[in-house]
């Protein structure tokens, strides 16, 4: 709670005093000759509550929240709580997809670096994940996006460039769902290659580390078989520190990738929470930013139960 | 025939900084039912024998010559070439291995109960609820207060001497032929290393196990051991049956090692850093006998660039030393 607390506290104080206001950002900047004339401004500031200083308005804002309110968003004239609701959705189906694809990829592809430890294949394998690893997202949906919407147009494999949805599909749910696949492929390939080289390489390096422990040795002392020891005894003991990176990845589920949102303009939260700061756009940026907040603590929260379950020197109740 | 018999094993790791031989032409042989005692500074690659046994010894490791033969129903098997399947059917099957630290050699998300069982599911066909039984009758043995509770317990709930108990029952559960036991008393308390040795002796008794016991303690070879090797820089340099050792040691390093030994009565753990001089490390050996540096009776300039050879003194009694049976020294008896 406490923490709740002291991070919206420190966030809102940095954005109110970013330059800049919403009415002159959005107005003025778009098109200088709707620029207002100062007395509109002020009448504005005051509707908007801006006249305030910030600790002040961060009082009001406080109050609302507790009593469930998220209030209105400026730029967009909505209540905040519906724009977050209306963006939730395809977040969450992006980065659900790409976090599952991450992990069921990751994980056999770091035991099998892993298993193959000394041979030329973990090295290939270490090397192409290194090269992946090193390679910035931004570049790689670029290349994707080059070949599968520009070499690849008029083929079959053409994949669409952005958005979540295209004109002039059918009618029914299964061509609408077809439509929104298709669109989500490049953007969960690009999110999820991302992750996935990290995670490999973590998964392999710890394994490296739990192979090297004393145990190991005993489970090969009592005849275990060289999968039996990597999978059974040494996994088991890698998923430690794996589940806890689990729990830590909640909040990333729903805040999404902004990078990923904003270059396939995907109508997620990672993109609603860029443009809420461009467009000095408090409420939102305060309301993206509680909603992150609960999450993460809720992550680390679902990460120590995790632990618990999977480590038997730590008890729950510590 | 002896239940195990290693030949010239030559067992280095090849480090960046070069090759360092830890046990450079080990020869060993051990009877069935029968403990053998290896005993040696710290550093002189017991434990790298013992691991090399099993083919344990991890990269960057390798064995690079010698024998290691397992008597197997009238034949043996050379364990330096078996293949990947029959050596993990010798491992925990014929000969089990208790570890010189107990603390960390238990698998911790495992229960015991689940990891005594495994030893059992690995090497014979048997329901659950047998391996079950099976552990709990080893936990038993071993003498462990509350022993079917604790088959419910992870290795953390546990004190030293408690999973060394453990370590022993799962080295046991399949009843091995041979026990290799790597210093296992080393991590504990002193009072707490008696009932371990006094345990091992116990279950020896009961199952007829043979047992190479490694050790810095001559205290407790004269105990438990009927033969001993003493081991110098890689190499055997006595080996002998314990009674004959003791009484007429040969070596100049083992009468080193006797003459340094604490008084009976005296605590038992003092470990052997008595000897003037450094223990030589593998990467640095002296030139022809490598206890040279240290020893008193070193005539010059053989000693220095003679390598010496194990000999058979007396019968059954082996010495590497180019003036074994010569040397004029103080008998104990
Ligand atoms: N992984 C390794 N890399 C390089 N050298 C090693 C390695 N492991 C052991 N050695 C060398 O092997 C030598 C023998 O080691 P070993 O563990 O067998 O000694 P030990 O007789 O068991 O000693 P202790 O009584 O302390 O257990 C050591 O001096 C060390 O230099
Ligand atoms: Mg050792």
């Amino acid at each position: 709670m406490l923490t709740l607390f002291v991070i919206t506290w420190i966030v809102y104080g940095l954005t109110r005093n970013m330059p800049g206001t919403p009415l002159t950002v959005t107005l003025g900047e778009t098109d200088p000759s709707r620029k207002l004339n100062p007395a509109d401004i002020e009448r504005m500031k005051k509707a908007y509550g801006l006249d305030k200083p910030w600790y002040e308005a961060y009082c009001i804002w406080l109050g609302n929240v507790v009593q469930g309110d998220l209030g209105r968003s400026i730029s967009r004239k909505q209540p905040v709580a519906t724009l977050i609701g209306e963006r939730i959705g395809p977040t969450l189906a992006l980065s659900g997809a790409a976090l599952l694809l991450t992990w069921t990829l990751a994980i056999p592809l770091g035991l099998y670096a892993s298993a193959r430890s000394g041979s030329p294949d973990e090295r290939a394998v270490g090397l192409l994940l290194f090269v992946l690893y090193s390679f910035p997202t931004f570049v790689a949906a670029l290349f994707l996006q080059i070949i599968f919407a520009v070499w690849l147009r008029g083929t079959a494999w053409e994949l669409p460039l952005f958005g979540m949805s295209g004109d002039g599909v059918g009618t029914g749910w299964w061509h609408r769902v077809a439509d929104i696949a298709r669109h989500a492929i490049l953007p969960i390939t690009v999110q999820t290659y991302g992750g996935l080289a990290w995670y490999s390489r973590f998964i392999h390096s710890t394994m490296e580390e739990v192979v090297r422990q004393d145990y190991i040795r005993t489970a090969r002392a009592k005849g275990a078989g060289e999968y039996r020891v990597l999978f059974h005894h040494a996994f088991r003991n890698t998923l430690i520190p794996l589940v806890t990176l689990l729990g830590l990845s909640l909040p990333g589920l729903l805040s999404g990738s902004v990078i990923v949102e904003q270059i396939f303009t995907w109508p997620g939260m990672g993109r609603l929470f860029f443009e809420s700061i461009r467009e000095r756009d408090y409420p939102t940026i305060m309301g993206l930013t509680l909603l992150f907040s609960v999450l993460t603590l809720a992550g680390q929260l679902l990460a120590d139960l995790l632990y618990c379950m999977v480590d038997p020197r730590v008890s729950v109740d510590s | 025939m002896p239940l195990l018999e290693i030949k010239n094993l030559v067992t280095a790791f090849h480090t960046p900084a070069g090759r360092v031989p830890a046990v450079d032409g080990v020869s060993l042989s051990i009877n069935r039912g029968t403990t053998l005692g290896l005993v040696g500074e710290s550093g002189c690659g017991k434990s790298v024998t013992a691991l090399s046994i099993l083919r344990l010894v991890s990269a960057p490791g390798v064995i690079e010559s010698g024998e290691i033969l397992l008597e197997n129903g009238g034949s043996t098997q050379n364990l330096v070439t078996l293949g990947e399947r029959e050596l993990c059917r010798v491992r925990g099957g014929r000969i089990g291995m208790i570890f010189q630290e107990p603390m960390t050699s238990l698998n911790p998300v495992f229960t015991l109960g689940d990891q005594i069982a495994e030893a059992v599911h690995l090497h014979e066909k048997v329901s659950r609820a047998e391996a079950r039984l099976r552990s709990l009758e080893m936990l038993k043995l071993v003498r462990m207060a509350d022993p079917e509770q604790r088959l419910h317990e992870y290795p953390h709930q546990l004190s030293g001497g408690m999973r060394q108990r453990v370590m022993i029952a799962m080295a046991l559960v399949c009843r091995p032929d041979l026990v290799i036991a790597d210093e296992p008393t080393t991590a504990l308390d002193v009072t707490i290393q008696a009932q371990i040795l006094d345990l091992l002796s116990a279950v020896r008794k009961r199952l007829s196990t043979a047992i190479l016991l490694i050790t810095h303690d001559l205290g407790v070879v004269a105990e438990t051991c009927d033969e001993v090797a003493v081991m110098y820089a890689g190499k055997i340099v006595e080996r002998a049956p314990t009674a004959e050792l003791f009484s007429r040691p040969l070596h100049p390093y083992t009468i080193g090692l006797i003459a340094a030994r604490p008084t009976p009565g005296a605590s038992r753990s003092v470990p052997l850093r008595t000897i003037p001089g450094m223990v030589p490390l593998p990467n640095n050996f002296p030139s022809g006998c490598r206890f040279h540096p240290r020893c008193a009776y070193a005539q010059f300039p053989r000693c220095q660039t003679e390598p010496a050879e194990l000999r058979e003194v007396t019968p059954g009694h082996f010495v590497r030393c180019h003036f074994a049976g010569e040397l004029d020294v103080p008998q104990n008896h």
